[in-house]
């Protein structure tokens, strides 16, 4: 490293194997590529940032400090566009991308007052330094496009050189300058970084976000502003992270490789996937944030999640056990422990029929066995008077017509959702454990509060949860995900039936019990189900990969996979998971909020500004904070005043109040 | 649109692959007519169908071993967005429509437009009347479908009953030999297919009590 004496002041970042291509400038000098030495500095409260060459690095004479006020250096100053002279070598994308971008080229002036020194010349006359405070913008590559590189342009509309980042990545000097600016992105260019446009920045966000129709639940008033605080936040985030657009790069680029080598071959060439994924994002507006706005996994091809624990599962919570932990008046004790028991092993099937109650929120845990015959009787009245009680009377096989009742009862109960297909799919169980209507409607209604959101008109529940599977799978094997771009498939779209009823066909009746009563205990963090998805996922990464499985056969194994998934495996397998996920130190922001490992409370754009490392460092057990969480607001309201429940309170719940 | 060349293994060994989508209104037995196709059986609609399920048939046509993946997606209007991204992939369409329930014909048009605005161009699109065997019940003439497949440029109209097992195999062979016929001309270079109305009028197949007709409209 060189001597800091040089460059007096605090170093803050330092990157060795920074170039400048001088023969992409005016000068045509012989030596095309000059590597140097690029910092960032802290000196008399300014910060500055200077590059020099690496055999300069000692001469501070040869500085070029380019401050407007300052009169005894070069100025560098627009000239225009010479490159008329360059040969076809500059046609390959790499050199191409970079013409585009220097459409600026520079040259110097002469110096004004005579002081420059007489040797500069070759190497040293490249270098340059200027105050941030100077700094207008900064202009970046085009996403995967080779190494990075970085344009610094000045407030007097000076154009410094290209830097290219040859050794390590300006990520880091963005991130290095973020502590002392803000940056933000260009309305007009996403690859243009402004300094300290805030306020005008955060509106322009707000109105790309309201015209965008990926946000579209925006408008349709899904998302209320706290929500949308944090995804303008994470929009911000996003864009002073050209890390993750290089990575997005990444995978296009894997996408065109894959498409050059099928193309060779006219059986399997399909259409290409550029063009695909422009038509599924086009499609399928929600989705583009998966590939280009999700925030969180810029770092995670980083990210060591350590071993994964072994996890062991218990026998079903008995009767006996159950029947132990209620006081005389019939109120659950330990609540907390018991859903540990019922996260371990499940229930036994005696046991269902009381504790799914429960654990749907259609019964208070702390509620009496008086409280609790109260609220199903008038639940009962309600739920008879506006029907005719087909109960008795079915000559078809009066388990359907009973399921057909009580999903005409939810039609009319939620009215604004309607019937959509796969809500009996989420029924049937529950009526099969209750044996009995009214139950068995209040636990599906508690049971669509959670699930409400797949079935809406936009199904921007599913979308949403596409794109959080993408963000943990990407966490866990970024490898298998960048696969599957490659193959078209990252939008998981071959997952859309487990999320959409839960996991329903793909498992046996009974495992299906199984599985939901586990989920329903809300351990061992947010979005369990995801996790359960990343475990199968995992299961099948090899096969998929080895046999080198493309868009169709992806989806046909996994449709395929129905009723041949191993429950327990997979329970043990997504709780390692979490398990490994919540010790994990660096977890990136994105995965701690799906999983809920972190304090509730959403960050606001101004309590975080620029300072994304400290996040995901919960202790352990705010994992199992989120059992705490209201997420059958709801139902708990229904509980306190039944006799509302034609007014059908859950329609408008997701409706900002 | 390229459609699909010659065998890829021996393990997957076929003349054609091709990828046909099977869309229409809720209900109108797409899932059975599917199933048929696969299984020859009948089997009383067990459940809905969630996202976009997968068949997979070979079928010899003309001596040439042609590799069908039909592609059954959900009806219904919410599920539009995910079946929409299977369109893109295909080289052939399905629209069924149960011709006991007139509403489900009337969107006929409607999935017409969907394959246009999602699916490839030259999309050959054929358009089948199930349930056939309830005749009786009949709430679209068969008269009426042609009229539409003709307006709309559609290769073929078939009445078809999954429960009877009447022209489901037809409805395949036919759309495989079209699809091979376009082909051919296409890796001769002989024209694009934009150019291609092999035949302009669409091949009408009804299903009368036994005989199934073609009227050449």
């Amino acid at each position: 490293m060189a001597a800091a004496g040089v460059v007096s002041g605090k170093i803050i970042y330092e990157q060795e194997g920074v170039y400048i291509h001088s023969s992409c400038g005016k000068t045509n000098d012989q030596d095309s590529l000059i590597s140097g030495i690029l910092r960032v500095l802290e000196k008399d409260a300014e910060v500055i940032v200077d590059w020099r060459p690496l055999d300069d690095a000692l001469d501070s004479s040869s500085v070029l400090y380019a401050r407007k006020d300052s009169s005894s250096v070069v100025e560098w100053t627009q000239a225009p566009k010479e490159r008329a002279h360059r040969g076809s070598e500059y046609l390959n994308s790499y050199e191409a991308e970079w013409d585009m971008i220097n459409t600026v080229s520079f040259k110097k002036k002469p110096h004004t007052n005579g002081d420059a020194p007489s040797h500069r010349n070759g190497k040293s006359k490249w270098s340059f330094l200027f105050s941030l405070t100077d700094l207008k913008s900064i202009k970046q590559n085009k996403e995967g496009m080779g190494w990075s590189y970085l344009v610094f342009c000045l407030k007097d509309d000076v154009v410094l050189p290209a830097l290219h980042f040859h050794q390590g990545d300006s990520k880091l000097l963005i991130e290095a300058l973020e502590k002392y600016v803000v940056l933000c992105e260009s309305p007009q260019d996403k690859r243009t970084l402004l300094v300290n446009c805030q306020n005008k920045s955060l509106s322009q966000s707000f109105e790309n976000l309201l015209d965008e129709p990926a946000y579209g639940l925006i408008q349709t008033g899904l998302l209320d502003r706290r929500k949308l605080l944090w995804a303008i936040h994470h929009l911000k985030k996003i864009k002073k992270d050209p890390y993750t657009a290089t990575m997005v790069g990444f995978s296009k680029v894997t996408n065109y490789i894959f498409d050059s080598l099928r193309g060779s071959d006219p059986s399997t060439h399909q259409r290409p996937p550029s063009e695909m994924a422009d038509f599924l994002s086009d499609a399928i507006p929600g989705l583009k944030i998966n590939q280009q706005e999700e925030p969180g996994f810029e770092v995670i091809t980083r990210i060591d999640l350590g071993e994964r624990p072994v996890v062991q599962r218990r026998e079903p919570v008995t009767l006996e056990e159950w029947t132990k932990n209620i006081d005389s008046e019939g109120r659950i004790l330990n609540v907390d422990n018991m859903k540990q028991m019922i996260f371990r092993g499940g229930l036994s099937h005696a046991l269902r029929k009381q504790a799914w109650k429960f654990l749907l929120g259609y019964f208070p845990w702390d509620s009496t066995k008086e409280e609790r015959t109260q609220l199903q009787k008038q639940k009962k009245d309600v739920n008879r008077t506006d029907r005719t009680n087909k109960f008795y009377e079915g000559q078809d096989n009066p388990g359907l017509i009973l399921l057909h009742d009580i999903l005409m009862t939810y039609c009319m109960y939620d009215f604004d959702l309607g019937y959509v297909q796969g809500m009996s799919d989420l029924l049937s169980p529950l009526l099969y454990v209750m044996e009995n209507e009214v139950d068995a409607f209040w636990c599906f209604a508690s049971y669509m509060d959670q699930m409400h959101h797949n079935f809406e008109e936009q199904m921007q529940g599913m979308k949403t949860q596409l794109i959080q599977l993408s963000t943990l799978l990407r966490l866990l094997d970024s490898g298998f995900c960048s696969y599957l771009e490659s193959q078209d498939s990252g939008y998981l779209y071959f997952c859309f039936r487990w999320l959409l009823i839960r996991f329903k066909r793909e498992f046996s009746f009974l495992d299906i019990l199984r599985l939901w009563e586990v989920m329903w205990t809300e351990l061992p963090c947010k979005n369990f189900h995801l996790l359960l998805c990343c475990a199968i996922l995992e299961s099948e990464k090899q096969q998929i990969m080895e046999k080198h499985y493309g868009f169709n056969e992806i989806l046909k194994h996994i449709n395929e996979l129905s009723m041949k998934i191993d429950v327990e495996d997979t329970l043990c397998k997504a709780e390692a998971i979490s398990l490994q996920m919540v010790k994990c130190k660096e977890l990136p922001q994105a995965v701690c909020e799906i999983l809920g490992l972190q304090d509730s409370e959403i960050t606001t754009p101004d309590s975080d500004t620029g300072e994304d490392e400290n996040v995901g460092l919960t202790s352990p057990t705010s994992a199992f904070q989120s059992n705490t969480l209201p997420t059958l607001a709801a139902s708990g309201a229904r509980d306190e005043s039944p006799t509302q429940i034609p007014a059908s309170p859950n329609v408008n719940r997701l409706t900002p109040s | 649109m390229q459609l699909s060349g010659s065998a890829r293994t021996a393990e997957e060994d076929f003349d054609y692959l091709f990828k046909i989508i099977l869309i229409g209104d809720s209900n109108v037995g797409k899932t059975c007519v599917v199933q048929h196709f696969k299984s020859g059986v009948y089997t009383e609609s067990r459940q809905n169908t969630i996202g976009v399920d997968f068949t997979v048939r070979s079928l010899e046509v003309d001596g040439k071993r042609v590799k069908m993946q039909v592609w059954d997606t959900a009806g219904q209007e919410r599920f539009r967005t995910i079946t929409q991204s299977y369109y893109r992939s295909a080289h052939a369409a399905i629209i069924a429509y149960d011709l006991t329930r007139r509403a489900t014909f009337e969107s006929v048009p409607h999935w017409i437009h969907e394959i246009e605005k999602y699916g490839a161009a030259n999309l050959v699109i054929m358009l089948i009347g199930n349930k056939s065997d309830r005749w009786e019940e009949r709430h679209v003439l068969f008269e009426e479908a042609c009229t539409l497949a003709e307006k709309h440029g559609l290769l073929a109209v078939l009445e078809t009953s999954a429960k009877e097992s009447r022209n489901i195999d037809e409805v395949f062979v036919l759309m495989a030999k079209e699809l091979i016929a376009r082909n051919s001309l296409h890796l001769y270079g002989e024209s694009a297919l934009n150019s291609l109305p092999l035949d302009s009028s669409p091949v009408l197949v009804a299903q009368r009590p036994s005989e199934k007709t073609h009227c050449t409209c």
